[in-house]
């Protein structure tokens, strides 16, 4: 009983601690290989506190979750500026540094030996000293844990997550700040990590360097990848088996001193054959995909767009972005060179030229992605030239991409909710403490996305996921996505290049409603067929700067463009 | 009441008398002693674990061959704690105790035994050491017991050696262990309780290949004598890089395996081993009866870690029949440790007896081995404490 109490312990633990890790790789797509950093800085802050100060429990709780969640802040900051790779060796770097400074910092630490001799938790008078008596905390703690991670996964922050996971850019693009979301997944996987080292500390009564190895990081790692990325489920369906497996391998009788070897070698291949036959992992990502059903009803199938594409409010043909003297050059580069454009409500402008031409870093410009080297952007008079992506998108301006950048393990109409501006659901703290705000503000903007996606002709596929639209439908989608920005000035990169005709033409009407409802356009194309069907105004750009601009007719009859451009 | 009728009552009473006895006897002994081991199986150090359960599964063997305990056969059973990982201990011995239902542990590495000794403690678990050298299990279950002997212990001898051969100034060198760290504070103790110089104390990972940074602070610092307190290999790796820079002061090991005479090689020459190191000598027969045995069995020759788990075995069962003896519920944890402390001295396969003192730590005698030819020879015994 009691070893049987002992592994439900540990499955309780390692739960809280494979779901805490999925939140931050499962849904934020952050991989920070430094898991058992937070759930040693619990452990010791218990041990430490418990041993040195005759602080109890749940006060080492408290402590731990809070030093260990500004330890997630802290770590937080190099994930900002660095991606993939470079983020495992700089997360790897610091559980280096952690088991050095667990093992060198002696009189806090222990130093090698650790820290014997942690009290137990006291509950009502009760020490829980037992595995047995120590269970029902440890389960309700772990209840706890997920539930706060279920909350924040099943939100519309958590889909925030997944949409950042799919693409940085493209989350960016559609106005979420993605400084905010890592800090604050960072610090909610950090502090719930510690939960766990806070226990461990109390229930063994013992911490010491080697329980939070690379190789600690690794197990629970191992647990996430088993259950499946982004399902909370599933890192406890994973938990339970890689804590369960080992131990039930001892009941297999293996003779000689390699035993153990023996065990380990069966409990690789049966991981192996789990993951070959379900290669995303026992639960897919699905549990917390948004659900349409009740909205569907309000929404006409392919209908008129009634609120998806509201008016957009000023004069036709004033001007909302005015573009003076950009320029960027990298290094000795000059990319951009006295770029001056203005973009009109109501008005469609063509950006057209050479490969190479400058165009795409023309939008990085106008939409924040990359900062002007020189000259000004002003957004119906303010500037805007130094703002972040996702402060320009909160402006007005929204910009898509040439390669598209869909969130593709989102379906399409969580593509477009993501997209939706001033969610109460994006706010952690209106997550736990508002849930009654968010499931109202969610309904409706489930029902306004579906609006959105019967705009564009993609009603029918709102529960799909991106992966599997085809790529007239993904362009149609990308549209989708720029208009749930709620943006006056939309910036498409590319929209028709690749499609059939048909498609064309109903991408082109898509665009003439957007300008109808008194949105500024600027579209970058190739097909001058399209220029000259849909812009009112065509900006001719080469090496960087714009050689000539004016209505799509004339310009196309100009004879030394047609030389340099049209062949 | 008539003389027959108090014959009768007197009859059925002792008949009943003689069931309950009976029954009460039935119902201590086990159909099996079981000993748990909590080995270093898997993980880093494997070797650890291969040795000690080889140790301590030869003498279960042995005891059974000769009938057991009474009748009763021993069961060794082992759990795996991963080289150190407190966690799979932890499992492990809530595993031994309530599945297996083991009275008595036999655990190895430091924080492996502290981790596991509350439980024992909590659980009235016998638990013996042979292994780790940590002063902190020493006096804080009455549970718990150490057969290896401490790094105290070792540290003293090495003092006493050192300075016996003329010594004025130490240096040491460890791994950033707490094996390391316990072995560096107590010889550091010893020594300058001597009123002698500690010139150096460097230390480094477990897993580092070159350690010619911390070989060349000990030669900067000019010692007379160096005490190389690395585990294998890295004790042989030590060794050859200071005599490889140079170094030609007398060294001394706790401890030093085949394997390090493999990585030091010609330099493992002259090389000092203080420790309560096995080695089979003609003088106690049980040391080469023990020797013979391990290496017909596993091709090898045991070392000391060997040894201490073999005698651990050999200490638990003679716990039990002395226990078993006194009669009654005698199988617990509890009445092992009453039947130790009524008899704290053993039978030693070093030679002689080892007595456990106060505070649980066996006393043996520490010799003082000489490497030559690769082999360790026997030099003399020396003070350890």
């Amino acid at each position: 009983m009691e070893y049987l109490a002992h592994i439900l312990v540990m499955v309780c633990l390692y739960g809280i601690l494979a779901t805490s890790f999925n939140l931050l790789i499962g849904f934020g797509g952050i991989f920070a290989l430094a898991h058992a950093t937070f759930y040693a800085s619990g452990a010791y802050a218990a041990g430490i506190l418990a041993t040195k100060l005759g602080i109890g429990f749940p006060l080492t709780l408290l402590a731990g979750t809070v030093v260990t969640a500004a330890i997630g802040l802290l770590v937080a900051f190099p994930a900002m500026r660095v991606g993939s790779h470079y983020l495992v060796v700089i997360t790897l770097a610091l559980q280096a540094i952690t088991i050095d400074v667990l093992m060198n910092s002696k009189p806090l630490t222990g130093g090698p030996d650790g820290i014997p001799g942690i009290p137990p938790v006291s509950l009502f008078g009760t020490a829980l000293t037992s595995p047995v008596s120590f269970l029902p905390l440890a389960a309700v703690m772990a209840a706890l844990c997920c539930a706060v991670a279920w909350r924040l996964g099943a939100s519309p922050f958590g889909r925030s997550l997944r949409a950042m996971r799919e693409n940085e850019a493209a989350a960016q693009a559609v106005g979420k700040n993605l400084v905010r979301m890592k800090l604050v997944v960072f610090a909610m996987s950090a502090g719930l990590a510690s939960v766990a080292g806070t226990l461990v500390a109390h229930y063994i009564a013992f911490v010491n360097p080697e329980s939070f190895t690379i190789e600690e990081t690794i197990l629970i790692l191992a647990m996430v990848i088993l259950g499946g990325m982004g399902n909370l489920w599933g890192s406890l369906a994973g938990a339970a088996i890689l804590v369960l497996l080992p131990e039930g391998l001892k009941f297999v009788h293996v003779p000689g001193d390699i035993a153990d070897m023996v065990r380990q070698v069966i409990y690789g291949v049966v991981l192996i054959v789990i993951l070959r036959l379900r290669p995303e992992g026992l639960f897919p990502e699905t549990v917390f995909r948004t659900s349409t059903g009740a909205a569907r009803s309000s929404v006409p199938a392919n209908g008129p767009p009634t609120g998806a594409l509201e008016r957009a409010s000023g004069t036709p043909g004033e001007v909302v972005v005015s573009a003076t003297s950009l320029s960027k050059h990298f290094g000795g580069i000059q990319a951009v060179k006295d770029l001056t454009i203005d973009l009109k409500r109501g008005e469609i402008v063509g950006l057209i030229g050479p490969n190479g031409a400058g165009k795409t870093t023309a939008f990085n410009l106008l939409s924040g992605f990359l900062r002007p080297t020189g000259g000004t952007i002003l957004y119906r008079g303010r500037d805007v030239t130094k703002l972040k992506p996702h402060e320009v998108v909160a402006a007005g301006l929204a910009r898509s991409f040439q390669d598209l950048k869909l969130f593709t393990k989102l379906t399409v109409v969580e593509n477009i909710l993501v997209s939706l501006p001033a969610q109460p659901g994006d706010r952690p703290l209106d997550v736990y403490f508002r849930p009654g705000l968010v499931r109202r503000a969610d309904r409706e903007n489930v029902a306004r996305a579906l609006e959105i996606a019967s705009f564009v002709g993609l009603l029918a596929k709102a529960d799909e996921t991106a992966a599997n639209l085809s790529y007239a439908e993904e362009k149609l989608l990308v549209i989708a996505r720029l208009l749930a920005t709620g943006a006056d000035v939309l910036l498409l990169d590319e929209p028709l290049s690749g499609l059939d005709t048909v498609t064309v033409e109903r991408i082109c009407g898509v665009i003439r409603d957007l300008a109808r409802a008194n949105k500024a356009v600027c579209i970058i194309e190739h097909n001058l067929e399209v220029i000259r069907g849909v812009c009112d105004e065509i900006v001719f750009i080469d090496e960087g700067r714009v050689l000539t601009k004016g209505p799509p007719d004339t310009l196309m009859r100009d004879r030394e463009l047609a030389e340099r451009y049209f062949g | 009441m008539s003389k027959r009728t108090l014959f009768a009552a007197l009859v059925l009473s002792s008949a009943l008398s003689t069931a309950a006895l009976s029954t009460t006897a039935l119902a201590a002994d086990p159909a099996v002693y079981k000993i748990g081991g909590i080995f270093a199986m898997t993980g880093a150090s494997p070797h650890y674990g291969k040795v000690m359960s080889a140790g301590a599964q030869l003498a279960v063997d042995e005891i059974n061959a000769q009938g057991g305990i009474d009748g009763i056969k021993l069961q060794l059973v082992i759990e795996d704690h991963k080289s150190g990982s407190a966690q799979a201990a932890v499992a492990g011995m809530n595993r031994l105790i309530d599945v297996e239902g083991v009275k008595a542990v036999l655990p190895s590495f430091s924080t492996v035994t502290l981790a596991t000794m509350p439980i024992g403690d909590q659980k009235k678990v016998m638990m013996i050491n042979g292994g780790g050298v940590s002063a902190q299990t020493v006096g804080t279950s009455p549970y718990m017991f150490n057969i290896r002997s401490m790094a105290s212990d070792l540290a003293a001898g090495i003092a006493h050696r050192a300075a016996e051969q003329g010594a004025k100034k130490l240096a040491q060198i460890a791994i950033k262990s707490e094996f390391g760290d316990a072995t560096i504070a107590a010889t550091t103790k010893a020594w300058e309780g001597m009123g002698l110089k500690m010139v150096a104390a460097e230390q480094f990972q477990a897993d580092a290949a070159n350690i010619d940074t911390q070989v060349a602070k000990l030669r900067a610092s000019q010692p007379d004598a160096i005490a190389n307190w690395p585990t294998t290999p890295q004790a042989g790796l030590a060794v050859k890089r200071m005599r490889e820079l140079g170094m030609k002061q007398p060294v001394y090991c706790m401890e030093w395996t085949a394997e390090d005479t493999k990585v030091a090689g010609r330099h493992a020459e002259g090389v000092e081993v203080v420790t309560d190191y096995f080695a089979a000598t003609d003088e106690n027969p049980w040391s080469k009866r023990f020797a013979d045995a391990y290496r017909a069995k596993f091709g090898e020759m045991p070392d000391f870690y060997a040894a201490n788990y073999y005698e651990g075995v050999y200490v638990v069962a003679e716990l039990i029949r002395r226990a078993k003896a006194k009669g009654g519920d005698y199988y617990s944890g509890e009445r092992l440790v009453q039947a130790l402390w009524e008899n704290p001295t053993f039978d030693s396969v070093y030679g002689k007896t080892l007595t456990f003192r106060k505070n649980g730590v066996a006393q043996k005698p520490v010799a003082v081995f000489r490497l030559e030819n690769g082999e360790q020879k026997f030099v003399k015994f020396t003070t350890g404490e």
